[in-house]
């Protein structure tokens, strides 16, 4: 890789342009109009929070550092976002969500963002937005890499990694191991509590495997397996007014996929795939929620002349649940058949109509249809200026749950239906050393019968579709690339804007929460970012703002979680010798030692410092 | 909405002034003592918070200014929280004793200005407090799959002299003719404690989950049983505590939450089904057959309280926990009076 090319692929790259192959799913395909970001990795391990979290504008409600992390995408909740592991909705079918600390950076390849309802390509969940992980395309070159990572940090933090691939003109074999822990003993002091407390009972120990194998069968048919198995065993962090500790929650997670592709000579491609999910959580030691899934999809993609192109297919779905709640050993089918046409109408008009229909237990959820276009306005050597419009139709089914939770699952529930209207431009400017992009959309979003559980008229707790939730919000992004004789110069901001506005009371005389900002979303956020490289340093300083949050639906601001600033630094040193090469990186995090939360009551982490070691042959 | 309520408010405002207008005149003969602080005359309202979210606060209504004030322990305390589901509150003279549950303290404030005195911190999971004889009691639930227990505090010396093992839950506690009676919510048992050597003296069987006690103008002791889940059989015991017999037993053919309360006369009960209040008289005491109130404009009731002084009955609706608590208004005969906003998750109240 050239140094352009590291630069142009880190921190906060929008890529509206290009289609970006990505193995097995073109990704942007059929996106023209939406908007898609691809997450850069780093030399140092986190997890998809981490990532997520100081690269896009996603809030993550988080209950401690290494702890439980949900994400609000766009102003939604929890279950708003669907998360998709080589295209299998991996969003646990009881709850509806993902745990975003369950997923460790470094088993992890390709990481994307698509914003916005994506309900007609990713199928359920995809109100607020998308976030797609990925094998990189498959190489088939005769090397073989090693890397190994170590990495010591403040507060316990501890990881060790292997990365292992082989290749030839056939074969292709990937292997991923690390360990992880966190002590997670910062001190703080919460305003709440009014003394400095060290933290404790908080502690973090990860481990996972993950194993790639590829075949290409001929030139133009490719196997592939993957199996990926992530243990995470914590001690939940208590709030900060609690000196006892509390609960533990072990997590193991298991994954398997196998898929197939076929490139036919006239345009076509054939990309089948079959995944098993298990979720297997033990809460306290004592209360198991076992979640087991089988998926199918199969996909038919096809060029029509030079201007257009086609995509057919569908996917199966099983899912067993069992857990304390349920009655039972639950079994629910769900069935997809979607198809996408994307054609050129004019050289500078794009478009692009998807549209979904699914089946779950024996009903049918909302059709979801989308229609994207994207207009070149201006193109030029040194100019290019795009105009984007989406429109599109998602839903969320109601989770297991939702519907058959002993007490007050509701089997009447309908499922969310969200409709989302988007307009955007692009610019892209490059002249000499400078390379500039910026973007800019307003996005909003009507969710109707948003599900939300409270206690009925003989006090049990049971769901409804009773809310719906308006969204409305601004994106914008800024980013420079300078390229000097000596050195790289990237600079970036980004902006986001999110009202997400209640509309309907609790019950019918309630009128303190409508018209109310939605808890844990951020109204504003935004980040700064700078980095240069030169020879074999590089140095970054990151600042990531995050705006006052609610705590609760009538927004009282005494309740409120006051906004924060975090600045980050790193540096780190190349070091490359004839057969290998090291990487020594130092970060520090939140420099001005920051006390902040992103869960009422739950401290976050000091000022802290991480080294990492990376060595590859 | 607004309208009706703010003409409610406006009601509660007459009635209130009135109110104050009479309590003036019959005290106008009285050296008009000062007030001992800014909490001394009023409602306070025990917002319990989200379970781990530590946001359990105590509230403030001024009757006199129909004032309300939130977190008036943060007020006086820069900002500190009180904790982790602030379960209860017990006012004896100057100090207000305040049970916060999954913090496993017992904070200890001066109940006139709120500001902190102490924190009792060797206690397991905390529900209610009294005192007798200047020695407090607090009872403990210590853990889900142990026998709860209570623990006799020395108020001088700010510490736990003893602890008695009572059975799974212990709840509440209340003082009647020198024994006190703690009611064991994860069992279908009261245990009754004799003071002088502090040992369980004997268990009375009552209904299944046990919750609150008042006295009635008899000097009787009753206790509503929440009954089994899903099964609605609540059920309504009255015990004499000079025998401790249980006298009388009223199945109750519904659900019922732990709270119990009684009017200024002592001699109606009002116990919660969901969002129905029934009503139950003391002497004559038969199964309701219809609610007293039903609190349409709730959510969730999740406390209830009548003032003592002025018969009003105070209903606390947690909103499903989705926003911060309504508490509602009624006269005594049952009339909605008005309401005003109260914290995350009300459960209760203590007059002043």
């Amino acid at each position: 890789m050239t140094f352009l090319s590291i630069a142009a692929k880190a921190q906060s790259d929008t890529v509206y342009l290009k289609e970006v192959k990505v193995y097995g799913l073109p990704l942007s395909r059929y996106t023209p109009g939406g908007k898609v970001q691809h997450i850069s990795g780093s030399d140092q391990s986190s997890t998809l929070v981490d990532m997520l979290g100081t690269q896009s504008p996603l809030y993550f409600k988080t209950y401690g550092s290494g702890q439980l992390a949900t994400v609000a995408f766009r102003g939604t909740s929890a279950s708003h976002t669907a998360v998709l592991w080589n295209g299998i909705n991996v969003n646990s079918p009881a709850l509806g969500q993902t745990d975003f600390s369950l997923w460790p950076s470094f088993l992890l390849e390709e990481v994307s963002l698509q914003y916005g309802a994506g309900s007609a390509l990713y199928g359920a969940d995809a109100l607020g937005g998308s976030v797609l992980l990925n094998q990189t395309l498959p190489q088939f070159k005769k090397e073989k890499k090693v890397l190994f990572r170590q990495e010591a940090g403040s507060f316990g933090h501890w990881l060790s990694g292997m990365q292992a691939s082989y290749g030839n003109s056939r074969f292709e074999s990937r292997t991923k191991i690390f360990y992880r822990a966190l002590e997670n003993n910062f001190s703080y002091t919460s305003p709440k509590v009014g003394i400095k407390k060290i933290q404790r009972d908080a502690s973090v120990e990860n481990y996972g495997l993950d194993q790639q194998f590829h075949w290409k069968i001929s030139p133009r048919q490719i196997f592939s397996a993957e199996g990926m198995y992530t243990y995470n065993f914590r001690e939940i962090q208590q709030p900060v007014t609690n000196n006892d500790p509390g609960e533990v929650i072990k997590d193991r997670n298991t994954r398997f996929s196998l898929s197939y592709t076929d490139d036919f000579r006239k345009g076509g491609s054939l990309y089948v795939t079959a995944g098993f999910i298990r979720n297997d959580q033990l809460y306290n030691r004592n209360s198991t929620t076992l979640t087991d899934q089988l998926t199918t999809l199969i996909q038919y993609d096809r060029d029509i002349g030079k201007r257009s192109s086609l995509r057919v297919g569908g996917n199966w779905t099983k899912y067993f649940a069992i857990s304390n709640g349920f009655e039972g050993r639950l079994k629910e089918d769900r069935y997809d058949l979607f198809l996408s046409v994307r054609h050129r109408i004019k050289d500078w008009w794009l478009s692009s109509l998807n549209l979904r229909e699914a089946l779950y237990a024996e009903q049918f959820a909302p059709f979801a249809p989308s229609w994207g276009n994207e207009f070149t306005t201006v193109d030029t050597q040194e100019w290019k200026i795009l105009l984007k419009t989406q429109i599109a139709r998602a839903y969320r089914v109601p989770t297991l749950n939702d519907r058959f939770w002993v007490p007050g699952g509701n089997l009447q529930l309908q499922s969310e239906t969200g409709i989302n209207a988007e307009i955007g431009t692009a610019i892209h400017f490059k002249k000499k050393n400078h390379n500039i992009n910026f973007e800019f959309n307003h996005h909003r979003l009507w969710i109707d019968q948003w599900i939300i559980w409270l206690p009925n008229s003989n006090g049990l707790w049971t769901p409804s579709n009773l809310s719906t939730v308006h969204v409305r919000g601004i994106e914008a992004n800024l980013k420079e690339v300078f390229t000097g004789d000596r050195f790289i110069a990237t600079m970036s901001a980004a902006y986001a804007y999110t009202l997400s506005i209640n509309q309907r009371g609790l019950n019918q005389t309630d009128v303190a929460t409508i018209g109310k900002q939605l808890p844990y979303v951020p109204i504003h956020s935004g980040s700064l970012f700078a980095k240069v490289e030169k020879k074999l340093w590089s140095f970054e300083l990151q600042a990531n703002y995050t705006g006052l949050r609610y705590t609760t639906l009538d927004n009282e601001n005494y309740q409120a979680l006051k906004a924060y600033t975090l600045l980050g630094a790193s540096a780190g040193k190349r070091f490359v010798f004839p057969h290998n090469e090291m990487s020594l990186r130092l970060t520090a995090n939140n420099l001005f030692n920051t006390y902040y939360e992103n869960i009422e009551n739950r401290a976050m982490p000091g000022r802290n410092i991480t080294t990492a070691l990376t060595i590859k042959f | 909405m607004i309208t009706p309520m703010k003409k409610v408010t406006t009601y509660f405002l007459q009635f209130i002034f009135l109110i104050t207008f009479l309590t003036a005149l019959i005290s106008c003969d009285k050296d008009d003592p000062k007030p001992k602080g800014e909490f001394s005359t009023g409602v306070l309202i025990v917002n319990e918070g989200s379970f781990k979210k530590a946001d359990g606060t105590i509230g403030f209504f001024d009757t006199n200014s129909l004032e309300v004030k939130q977190d008036i322990f943060g007020l006086k305390n820069n900002g500190k929280a009180l904790g982790d589901i602030v379960q209860s509150m017990f006012i004896d003279g100057d100090l207000a004793y305040i049970a916060v549950n999954n913090s496993n303290t017992l904070e200890v404030v001066n109940s006139n200005s709120f500001v902190a005195e102490y924190t009792l911190t060797d206690v397991k999971l905390p529900r209610y407090f009294t005192v007798y004889k200047g020695k407090g009691y607090l009872t403990e639930w210590v853990s889900f799959t142990e026998p709860g227990r209570v623990s006799v505090i020395n108020l001088t010396e700010r510490k736990v002299e003893t602890t008695i093992t009572t059975d799974f839950g212990a709840e509440h506690i209340i003082e009647a003719n020198g024994n006190l009676y703690v009611s064991n919510n994860f069992s279908n048992t009261i245990s009754v404690i004799n003071p002088v050597d502090n040992k369980v003296s004997t268990s009375i069987e009552v209904g299944s989950s046990p919750g609150q006690f008042v006295l009635d103008i008899d000097s009787k002791l009753w206790v509503i049983c929440g009954g089994d889940f899903g099964l609605g059989n609540a059920s309504l015991h009255q015990i004499n505590p000079a025998t401790n017999e249980v006298e009388k037993n009223l199945s109750l053919s519904v659900s019922a939450s732990s709270h119990l309360v009684v009017n200024k006369a002592k001699d109606q009960l009002l116990f919660v089904s969901g969002k129905n209040i029934y009503r139950v008289s003391t002497r004559n005491p038969v199964v309701p057959q219809s609610a007293f109130i039903t609190a349409n404009d709730a959510v969730q009731v999740y406390g209830i309280g009548i003032d003592p002084g002025t018969d009003l009955i105070y209903v606390a609706d947690a909103r499903g926990f989705q926003s911060n608590g309504v508490i509602f208004c009624y006269v005594s005969d049952g009339a909605i009076l008005g309401s005003f906003e109260a914290g995350k998750g009300p459960n209760g109240f203590v007059f002043r």
